[in-house]
């Protein structure tokens, strides 16, 4: 770890990171000058694919591959959205990236925007992220009146503006058929698919939903190659820099970069400086609140990319590392953790809208000392129907129209599973009072 | 075309066809509450799931296109898509989807007016636990008027999002909306914009659920008492399917009937609220007005005898002009247009003139017709000599006047109050007082729409039987009989029906674009007659 330095927050606290005459200065542009002038869309894609750059927004999919779902031969416009909706609870990367150097995020819509031919591109910006919204029109601005956007950008032929649009306070936005609802005016609730927005998106026309750390990543991938991102990090098949949030009971939360597949306990340790008070870590939930949390057992030498915890049972998400510690009420956990999904809950369909808030009371009702034994089960059972995965035999996953349903289940069965003798303690406890 | 199994059956479909209205199509039933084929597909209830060999996941067949699958990956080597809709997954998938949309259910079938007919309660029945492990405070919310018509338990609502789809995208006019997020989504209206538009009605008929109701139907009667009968709306040239619903001989409601050659799914509030305007009281005999003391009731053969006299007396059969009703059916005009052919060789038979406004048409494509007349393209189809107007019958001097006013929808008004009065006798033949029976020197009374039998002809030419749901009072008579026996009174001429049918054949065998059309074959649909099809 001592070997790597960080590349997209390297600029981090410098005096007036945020301008374009800083970014200038700074080799800013050189990435997005080198797309648009000397290659074309397909050697962009390319490029990215031969780079194995994973989307950082949660899912990881392949981002070159996804670009090339943009169909080849369409005559409709075709629209890039820079989701910085980021709302996973445990996640705040991205409003770093943006607060300290949102050009380096701009570049990167350029570069992506070439690649796939898009002329209008957007930033979904979430709603509180106020301060971020009016950094990022005056980037926007700046670019404009240095011909970095606008008309002929570089001097080419290549016409690209960006529009900032924030977001209303839904979590659900952040799911990329919602964000297009929502871009076009309408209730934020996802989409059916097929058709995908690469078929059908924004305006039905062909769309491609980016990250804010993913399009930050392709301004370094452009000026120093594919092969160079693909050596960073310990997987090949998960390269790259990446951003892990920390925060819960750590003695110094905070977002730090590092190589992708760098160790959870390493991240929490040597980065986070350990637990409060060096206390014992019970769990830790790593990546973003939607993913199964891990025991302390489970995270030793775990690496922190897409596959690897994915094979652990969880997922790497959006890097959002809650550490908990032996103090914390695991049953309380849950039960935080299953309000906020059920105010989330969009509501549009039915297992998730009826589903989230029982959850939620039921796991009200224990902590409010009127749990029963019975209860327990009922927790695991309601949480499948809503998105369960496991159980092939009561009818498979895929209940609910977005993952959502998928984003509530894993995490309570998760909890209850790994923590079971807390929920029946907590029973216990309260028969004999 | 692709070709598909579902449940064993084999299928050849369109590519493109959704799986949901192939099943369906094909009689097998796969429960679904927010998929309505007029309206886009949401796939929100997560009812219709059902098994795709080869799909991990469960589908919701609302939202599962059919198409053709490479020679490669076709199941058994030949079938596209193969289905199952009853395994244990796809049941235990309908149970759980079952169960939260009951947990907070008020469970009041016993004062809910869907009961019966209510897609929560059959499926329940099929699907549902007989308990429920939900042991929490129920969600309870107030019921809300949404406008006029209309009014919605909001604890009965599943979400399945139809009505406001319907406001979206069949009217345009946007009233409803989902409030709120999560647990706490209801349906509501934007303050002082109620639901009000005049296809508003629709949405309680396309509530799979006890949710929305019809004001004017609310606690009316138990839908299992009711009478369905399938039978075409009057009210304009439009057409619509629907079916009168009764009990006791009052008609209760009226609901849409899907007719994809003429309404599609819905109908207008106009016609679905009509029956009210007859239920003022009928006329029970044939009536002479009396010279100071009003109305006299007069036997039938004593009102034909005086209309004989009165020919006779008033310049013979060549002075008596009559007036034909769009707002009857085809066979009473047809008649009154060939009497009126024995009587002279003048055309002395012109349309009565009913309300004309400009169409209305709405964006998913239903229309409501400016012509108020509702048959008026079948009286000029079945009168040969028509005169052009009811001025053209002022031309010569008037003895006797008929009119068929069937439901007194004319406007006493310009050419009909100067013809009338022009008159030296006039006869009017209707179902209820209007401005033109109460100028009328006889009135002849027939049986009310909802009584009546017939053929009525649309403006697009689509011919469908009026079935009777109502029997008219004791000696009110139908509108076909009562012309015929006024016939064979004035010609002399036996007439030769017994039933509305007869004349209906009569009418195929002797008018342009009708021969093809009987009785049988217009079935629940109707049929085009040749000039409109061609």
């Amino acid at each position: 770890m001592t070997a790597f330095k960080p590349i997209l927050t390297r600029h981090l606290g410098q005096p007036g990171s945020s301008t374009i005459d800083y970014y200038l200065l700074n080799e800013g542009y050189r990435g997005a000058r080198k797309a648009v002038l000397e290659m074309d869309g397909a050697g962009v894609i390319d490029l990215v694919k031969a780079s194995g750059l994973q989307g950082r927004g949660g899912a990881g999919f392949p981002t070159g591959v996804k670009w090339g779902f943009i169909p080849k031969d369409t005559r409709k416009p075709v629209y890039l959205i820079n989701n910085a909706d980021e709302s996973e609870p445990g996640t705040f990367k991205d409003r770093l990236l943006i607060n300290h150097n949102p050009h380096q995020m701009i570049e990167g819509m350029i570069i992506a925007s070439k690649a796939i031919g898009c002329h209008l591109a957007f930033i979904y910006i979430r709603g509180e992220f106020v301060k971020e919204t009016r950094l990022l029109e005056a980037a926007i601005e700046e670019c404009r009146s240095n011909n970095i956007l606008g008309k002929g950008i570089f001097g080419s032929d290549f016409d690209l503006d960006i529009i900032v649009h924030r977001g209303a306070g839904a979590y659900i936005c952040g799911e990329e058929t919602g964000l297009i609802e929502s871009l076009e005016g309408k209730r934020g609730w996802p989409r059916i698919k097929p058709p995908f927005p690469a078929i059908e998106g924004y305006l039905s026309s062909p769309t491609v939903v980016n990250n804010v750390e993913t399009l930050a990543n392709l301004p370094h991938i452009l000026v120093h190659g594919a092969k160079w991102f693909h050596s960073i990090g310990a997987n090949p098949e998960s390269p790259g820099p990446k951003l892990y949030c920390i925060s819960g009971r750590v003695k110094k939360p905070g977002v730090y970069e590092a190589p992708m597949g760098t160790h959870l306990d390493d991240l929490i340790e040597n980065y986070a400086r350990g637990v409060i008070d060096d206390r014992l870590i019970k769990a830790v939930i790593p990546g973003g609140s939607s993913a199964p949390l891990l025991t302390a057992e489970e995270i030793v030498g775990l690496p922190m990319d897409f596959p690897s915890v994915k094979a652990a049972g969880s997922m790497l998400g959006s890097a959002g590392i809650i550490v908990l510690d032996e103090t914390v009420d695991m049953v309380q956990a849950c039960y935080n953790l299953a309000r906020f999904y059920a105010h989330e809950s969009c509501g549009q369909c039915t297992p998730c809208r009826e589903g989230t808030t029982w959850l939620t009371k039921i796991l009200e009702r224990f902590t409010a000392g009127r749990g029963r034994m019975e209860d327990i089960d009922l927790i695991l059972d309601v949480a499948d129907n809503i998105g369960g995965l496991i159980d092939f035999s009561k009818g498979s996953f895929g209940k609910t129209i977005c993952p959502f349903g998928e984003a509530v289940a894993w995490p309570v069965r998760a909890f209850v599973e790994k923590f079971r003798h807390e929920f029946e303690a907590y029973i216990a406890t309260e028969a004999v009072a | 075309m692709p070709l598909i199994k579902i449940d064993g059956q084999e299928l050849e479909v369109e590519a493109g066809s959704r799986l949901l209205d192939v099943a369906l199509e094909a009689g097998i039933e796969v429960p679904h509450y927010c998929y309505h084929p007029a309206l886009s597909v949401v796939g929100s209830c997560r009812l219709c799931m059902v098994e795709v060999e080869g799909m991990p996941k469960l589908q919701t067949a609302c939202s599962t296109p059919i198409g053709e699958a490479p020679p490669d990956r076709k199941v058994d080597g030949k079938y596209d898509m193969v289905v199952h809709t009853d395994t244990d997954k796809v049941v235990a998938g309908q149970k759980l989807v079952l169960e939260f949309l009951l947990l907070n259910h008020p469970l009041d079938c016993p004062v809910c007016d869907q009961a019966g007919e209510c897609g929560l309660q059959d499926y329940s029945f099929k699907f549902g636990n007989a308990h429920s492990r939900f042991d929490e405070d129920k969600r309870v919310r107030a019921a809300e008027e949404l406008g006029s018509g209309v009014a919605i338990n909001q604890n009965r609502c599943i979400m399945c999002t139809r009505c406001v789809r319907f406001t979206q995208e069949i009217t345009g006019t946007n009233e409803l909306y989902v409030h709120g997020r999560g647990y706490d989504t209801k349906i509501a209206i934007f303050d002082g914009l109620p639901l009000d538009n005049p296809l508003s009605g629709n949405v309680a008929d396309i509530c799979p659920v006890g949710a929305l109701l019809l004001k004017d139907y609310m606690h009316t009667t138990r839908v299992w008492h009711l009478s369905h009968t399938e039978s075409a709306c009057v009210e304009c040239s439009s057409g619509c399917s629907i079916t009168v619903d009764a009990t006791d001989n009052v008609v209760r409601r009226i609901v849409s009937r899907r007719n994809d050659q003429a309404n599609g799914h819905f109908i207008c509030d106009f016609g679905r609220y009509s029956f009210h305007k007859y239920e003022r009281s009928e006329f029970k005999e044939p009536m002479r007005k009396t010279p100071g003391s009003g109305w006299e009731m007069i036997p039938w053969r004593q009102a034909y005898q005086l209309i004989a006299d009165k020919v006779a007396a008033g310049g013979g059969p060549g002075a008596v002009k009559a007036l034909a009703s769009p707002t009857l059916p085809n066979e009473p005009n047809y008649i009154l247009g060939q009497f009126m052919g024995r009587l002279s060789d003048r055309k002395n038979i012109a349309l009565l003139p009913v309300t004309q406004l400009s169409d209305m048409e709405f964006p998913g494509g239903f229309r409501i017709s400016g012509d108020k007349g509702g048959n008026s393209r079948g009286a000029r189809d079945v009168i040969p000599a028509l005169a052009a107007s009811v001025k053209a019958l002022h031309k010569t001097d008037t003895g006797v006047i008929i009119i068929l006013d069937g439901d007194g929808r004319a406007e006493m008004k310009g050419d009909l109050t100067r013809l009338m009065a022009a008159a030296q006798f006039s006869v009017v033949v209707a179902c209820m007082p209007s401005e033109v029976t109460q100028n009328a020197d006889l009135v002849l009374p027939i049986a009310a729409p909802y009584a009546r039998e017939g053929t009525f002809t649309n403006d697009q030419g689509l011919v469908q039987w009026l079935q009777p749901a109502l029997h008219p009072p004791d000696d009110v008579r139908a509108d076909w009989q009562v012309v015929a026996e006024l016939g064979q009174q004035l010609t002399g001429e036996d007439h030769l029906y017994s039933y509305a049918g007869d004349v209906t054949w009569k009418i195929t065998q002797t008018t342009v674009g009708y021969g093809q059309i009987t009785r049988f074959r217009l079935g629940k649909l109707g049929q085009f007659t040749a000039s409109a099809a061609g």
